[in-house]
């Protein structure tokens, strides 16, 4: 059993409490849902009940986190009660191939010989890994990264797991696997402690809530009052419920007021083709989702467009133009590549003018800023700002730069509702200056707010412009029943 | 007696990292010994290993890199640490180093010992910089004299290596320019304490 | 390799079924006695040994990838060489053969290196470091510095892509040449950040894991198989006929 009473906690580099006067109780085979908006204190939460302080989390921490009645003494204390999946499942892989992280886990904690191998071959059946077993864990999908790290951790036999914002960077499909082994994992006793700002996959799997704000509980107990549309408004959470049929068009396809894809055909160094005979177009002012699957071609798509690969068979145009002269503008899903001046004003100010060495002209950088409401992180380093923020910025300098498509990779993953909302705004503004955008996602709130057009990749055999011309299912292969998040003309 | 035993278990605590370096410090210390080292093989395979320009830039790289390291964990041995990881990890990588690794050793300890007399990392952060200045050179001492082993029959490459050491520290310079602003601003960004 | 015993090879992999530290050992050999071998006959009998080492237990793709690199470089330092020659006394008159004596001396790291790296799983190589008592203080970062390489190398490749969007048609290389400050900012900054944000990120890694420098693998002891004899003794067999041939012809 988990306790944790009056937990609070103060970062060494700040004075305000990051964590106040946490209180809950978990029994085996119950799970606990944590969400609030960003900095409110969910990640301090977990931090403190993985053990990451004093060592590694500096700062003062109150109060007592229990497990079966005593207090843990030391890191490997922690190490044998407790797992921690963090956000970037790829982070805590330390070995090379799937089997060797999950030997490399007993042989840390002193297993090793014909039990940590009996361990490991059950571990990688009951996850179904068997025939991923020596593949490197650098290549598996998001999906599949965090089933070797929950692989790895339950091999211990810990009981509490805690998973911190596990469906950022999952598409639907794999977010219905996960509820599944989630559920497994409390069928076998675990209690689980699940900190997320996408809700709706979580309802079945947590029977309580704890809503944190500024480090302070707002509310604890069970879904009902989250079903309130002002209550979720008020704290920036995102919806507990996916609509089941939004209503969009398809996205065109063949020559237009935009820029087109003519029959692309691609595949990476002598694999098979990841797209084939596709052909879809964004308009001018226009919001398009890209829709499907992890694995189906989305990113290749974008990298196409943006002249990041060539196509092998046909062509892209801009507006009737040379497709050589007018690429566009992806805005990637990991940001830190992406931004590399000393304030957000300055980075604005590179994309306008790449050859200037000093902020000649700051008023456009400004103005473009402001118009995104990100006036106040001027002056701002930005690596110093949230993930949102980050993300955010990030939009506002690909659209500083001369373009007529922008292409945003996964813009919402990780956001809260506030962001998500924010971050749809800004999408929706930018269709408004007559850009196209194009916008590959798997989070269906963000398409209900700022898509206009959807475009679902199809597996490559089913790629062609025929495939398209009628009503389009977004998660059509999915096994869950919420799935029927359906579009159509 | 006991106090041989006590010597000897506190040595194996130190050298099993107990007590003086943390995981996360070590883990640090590790991968931005081997930052340094891909960032400087890249370079020499994108702009060919003899050429000037790029062995001021893979030297500018390496010390501005070495000084974010000291920013991040300022700490006494953490220089020495880094030499030994990074030499080994050059031996792995690219077969090089391994003859030369015990002097280079030897020169950063020299230099840590100096850093401390005059106060240690921990209390004076500059120090930092003097320590990348003084260990860089001597390193580059021990390597033109290990470089009349290695080439003895060529004396040629032995003057070839001093022109090379010349430029490379002429590298190290420009690199430490640039990590100190890089320092102040990774401050600012809150990205190290 | 048909002529080889299931003993000497491993019918999973297809490499030669040695002990991490009979890898190792070889290596060290080749590097050891490269130093100290200075005439052609000794160091190409080393360069032959070492390379039919290499093919029995590195991919011929993996093999010639690296090999183009090699190339590449020795080419250039050939290249720079003679053109220094061009301005340097002491430089002229030496002959072309004597030149490449430290190539050779490198490859014969480089044919032992290949097997070491491409064969030792990271769990095995943390066993091995603890047989050899290498202590934990430099065990832990060079199990970290070997699981970082390949994230290393995948940042570089979405820096690059993310340089190439935003940089399009700004005059390449010399637009870089003419703006180093910016250059220095657009190519460094954002690696540096990554190296302290993957820093604290295995940190944590490490962390949970329960894996310190004092972290015991359950090393077990060292059990030299008929494969690593076998190998360690060709090896000193091949460093001896090297050492002999070499003094009969010098």
């Amino acid at each position: 059993m988990l306790k944790v009473q009056s937990l609070s906690f103060t970062h060494a580099s700040s004075q305000l409490p990051a964590l106040t006067e946490a209180n809950f109780e978990l029994q085996p085979g119950q799970a606990l849902m944590v969400t609030g908006p960003s900095g409110g204190g969910k990640s301090t939460l977990l931090s403190l009940l993985a053990g990451l302080a004093p060592g590694f989390l500096k700062g003062t921490m109150t109060g007592q986190i229990l497990l079966e009645g005593r207090a843990p003494q030391n890191p490997a204390d922690w190490a044998a009660s407790v797992g921690l999946m963090t956000q970037n499942p790829e982070s805590q892989f330390l070995a090379g191939s799937v089997s060797d992280e999950l030997y490399l886990t007993l042989r840390c904690r002193g297993r090793t010989g014909p039990e940590a191998s009996e361990r490991v071959k059950e571990r990688l059946a009951t996850f179904k890994l068997e025939s991923i077993a020596d593949q490197s864990v650098f290549k598996l999908s998001e999906g599949q990264k965090q089933k070797v790290v929950l692989a790895a951790l339950t091999a211990l036999k810990p009981k509490v797991l805690l998973l911190d914002e596990p469906s950022a960077n999952l598409d639907p499909q794999a977010l219905v696997s996960l509820a599944d082994i989630l559920t497994l994992l409390l069928a076998e006793g675990l209690s689980l402690v699940i900190a997320d700002h996408r809700l709706a996959w979580l309802r079945k799997v947590c029977g309580q809530v704890l809503v944190l704000n500024s480090g302070r509980t707002v509310y604890q107990g069970s879904w009902e009052p989250l079903e309130d549309n002002r209550f979720r408004d008020s704290l920036g959470l995102r919806a507990v419920t996916i609509p089941n049929q939004v209503t969009l068009p398809p996205a065109p396809s063949g020559a237009g007021p935009g820029v087109w894809a003519d029959n692309l055909t691609f595949g990476y160094h002598k694999q098979p083709p990841v797209l084939k005979d596709l052909s879809v177009r964004v308009d001018y002012g226009q919001v398009t989702a890209v829709v499907g699957p992890s694995g189906r071609g989305k990113t290749t798509l974008a990298r196409l467009l943006c002249g990041l690969e060539k196509p092998q068979q046909g062509a892209i145009y801009f507006d009737k133009a040379d497709p050589h002269q007018a690429y566009g503008t992806v805005v990637l899903q990991n940001t830190d590549h992406q931004l590399y001046m000393p304030s957000a004003l300055a980075e604005v100010a590179l994309a306008l003018n790449p050859g200037q060495r000093k902020i000649k002209s700051p008023e456009s950088a400004l103005e473009i800023l402001r118009s995104y409401g990100l006036e106040s992180l001027a002056d701002r380093h930005p690596q110093s700002l949230s993930g949102g923020e980050k993300q955010r910025l990030a939009v506002a300098v690909g659209l500083a730069r001369p373009g007529k498509l922008l292409v945003l990779d996964e813009p919402t993953s990780g956001l809260d509702g506030l962001n998500l909302k924010l971050m749809s705004q800004q999408i929706t503004r930018a269709a408004e200056n007559q850009t196209a955008v194009m916008v590959i996602t798997h989070d269906p709130e963000l398409v209900s707010l700022a898509a206009d057009s959807i475009f679902e990749l199809k597996a490559v055999e089913e790629q062609s412009i025929e495939a398209y011309n009628g009503p389009v299912n977004m998660l059509s292969s999915s096994k869950s029943e919420d799935r029927n998040f359906t579009v159509g003309p | 007696m006991s106090s041989e035993r006590s010597i000897k278990s506190r040595l194996s605590a130190l050298l099993d990292g107990r007590g003086f370096f943390k995981t996360h410090e070590l883990v640090t210390i590790g991968l931005f010994a081997a930052g340094s080292r891909a960032a400087t093989l890249t370079l020499a395979l994108l702009g060919g290993g003899m050429n000037p320009l790029t062995m001021i830039i893979r030297s500018a790289v390496h010390s501005a890199l070495l000084l974010v390291l000291l920013a991040k964990v300022p700490k006494t041995g953490v220089m020495t640490m880094a030499a030994l990881v990074g030499g080994l990890l050059a031996f792995f990588l690219m077969g090089q180093g391994m003859v030369t690794l015990p002097a280079v050793v030897i020169a950063t300890i020299l230099v840590e010992l100096l850093v401390k007399a005059l106060g240690g990392l921990e209390r004076r952060r500059s120090l930092g910089l003097l320590a990348v200045i003084l260990s860089e050179l001597f390193t580059r001492i021990f390597n033109v004299g290990f470089s009349y082993l290695a080439f003895r029959e060529q004396p040629a490459m032995v003057i070839m290596v001093v022109v090379i050491s010349a430029f490379s520290y002429l590298g190290i310079l420009l690199g430490l320019i640039g990590g100190v602003k890089m320092v102040r601003e990774l401050r600012h960004a809150g990205l190290i304490g | 390799m048909p002529g080889l015993s299931d003993k000497f090879k491993n019918a999973a992999t297809g490499r030669l079924n040695l002990a991490p530290e009979t890898r190792l050992a070889l290596t060290l050999m080749a590097s050891i006695f490269s130093l100290i071998f200075s005439d052609g006959i000794s160091l190409g009998i080393l360069a032959a040994a070492s390379a039919v080492y290499l093919v029995l237990e590195v991919r011929p793709k993996a093999t010639i990838i690296v090999y183009i690199a090699f190339t590449v470089m020795a080419t250039v330092a050939m290249i720079s060489l003679k053109l220094l020659g061009l301005f340097m006394a002491a430089m002229k008159g030496q002959p072309l053969y004597a030149a490449l004596f430290p190539f050779i001396r490198m490859s014969i790291t480089l044919n032992t290196i290949l097997p070491l790296a491409f064969n030792a799983r990271l769990s095995d190589l943390a066993s091995t470091m603890g047989r050899l008592k290498i202590p934990g203080l430099i065990r832990l970062p060079l199990i970290i510095t070997v699981r970082f390489i390949p994230t290393f190398f995948n940042d570089l490749t979405q820096l690059r892509e993310a340089v190439a969007i935003r940089f399009r048609r700004r005059g390449g290389f010399f637009f870089w040449l003419n703006n180093p400050v910016i250059a220095w900012r657009v190519f460094f900054m954002p690696l540096v950040v990554r190296l302290i944000r993957s820093a604290d990120e295995l940190a944590i890694a490490a962390e949970l894991k329960g894996l310190s420098a004092s972290t015991d693998f359950g090393d077990g002891r060292l059990m030299l198989k008929q494969a690593d004899r076998v190998a360690l003794s060709l090896a000193t067999i091949g460093i001896s006929l090297a050492s002999i041939f070499g003094n009969l012809y010098a």
